[in-house]
């Protein structure tokens, strides 16, 4: 994948959010996850989970079928080049 | 004209080399090989494997094309992924063709959407264990003891780690709120949420005897 904004943007926001982070590398090595099996397995806190979840999403890294800790997510294109770039395996 | 029977199961063997180079990456193989983009991916390769190999059997010299088929077929394989992967042309230093490119970006799309996929395919089992978990406890719609139940099983699922038991109390009353808002039954609204945070629901499986529920969290409900 191209370096474009939104990646540079991505790639900034991870670096710099560690509970996003955190939440994403999981979500990659899950395929998929709901909200709240995300707060429970990594013993996070519900609401600073729902902001980076929220985050991810608007920042195109995530997609998922509902709002909030109710939805299931699964990571995107720029998702994945960003797994690559990163190395979050 | 006969065609040799290398080319016949060369697709397949393509396949499995690239079912294995995704699944590290997915991880479902339902979601993989329900996905169209999976099988278009496998096409275009096999395709560009099925000339490599023609090119090394026909028109390579005769000591390459006197191998072993299956050396042949490998070398096919591995020379189709290494040009489709690195597959740049350019010209003063610009790039005119940039193959690779469009086919790494053309992978991602294969990952996500079979991500996509297996959201769908976990969605379904989250439901069908939420409807497992209510005909376990036996729930029944606006009896105040199953919703005691109800409420007692959220509890000790979601009370893990050091979360405050206050906090867990303000996320059945936001569920209650919803349940009267929708008028969906409150019990498969928690039974849901269970199933989304523990899919095997290791709780459950403790049996009825092993409720744990903090005294504190206990005294919360019944005040209730």
């Amino acid at each position: 994948m191209a370096v474009t904004t939104d990646f540079v943007q991505a790639q900034s926001f991870l670096t710099q959010n560690e509970t996003a982070a955190k939440v994403f590398r999981f979500i990659l090595q899950k395929t998929t996850a709901p909200g709240w099996r995300i707060v429970k397995e990594l013993g996070a806190d519900t609401d600073q989970t729902e902001v980076s979840l929220n985050q991810m999403r608007s920042l195109g890294l995530l997609e998922s079928d509902k709002d909030g800790l109710d939805g299931f997510y699964h990571s995107t294109s720029l998702g994945y080049a960003l797994r690559e770039a990163l190395s979050l395996y | 004209m006969s065609i040799s029977s290398e080319y016949l199961y060369l697709p397949g063997l393509v396949l499995v080399f690239l079912i294995i180079d995704l699944l590290i990456e997915v991880g479902s193989l339902t979601a993989l090989l329900s996905n169209l983009f999976f099988w278009l991916y496998g096409f275009v390769y096999s395709v560009a494997a099925e000339t490599a190999l023609y090119l090394l059997g026909n028109a390579t010299s005769p000591v390459i094309a006197s191998l072993p088929k299956p050396v042949l077929i490998l070398i096919a394989i591995t020379g189709t992924t290494t040009v489709l992967q690195s597959l740049t042309f350019k010209v003063g230093g610009r790039k005119v063709l940039d193959l690779s490119q469009h086919l790494e970006d053309y992978r991602k799309k294969v990952l996500s959407s079979s991500a996509s996929l297996a959201t769908t395919y976990e969605s379904r089992s989250v439901l069908s264990q939420s409807r497992k978990i209510l005909k376990k406890v036996a729930y029944v719609p606006g009896d105040p003891a199953s919703e005691a139940r109800m409420k007692q099983m959220y509890a000790g699922v979601m009370l893990f780690g050091r979360r405050d038991p206050a906090k867990v109390q303000q996320e059945i009353a936001k569920a209650e709120q919803i349940c009267s808002q929708t008028g969906a039954p409150f019990g498969n609204e928690v039974a849901q949420r269970i199933a989304q945070a523990d899919l095997h629901f290791r709780f459950l499986l403790c049996g009825d005897n092993h409720l744990h529920v903090s005294g504190h969290f206990a005294m919360q409900l019944d005040g209730h």
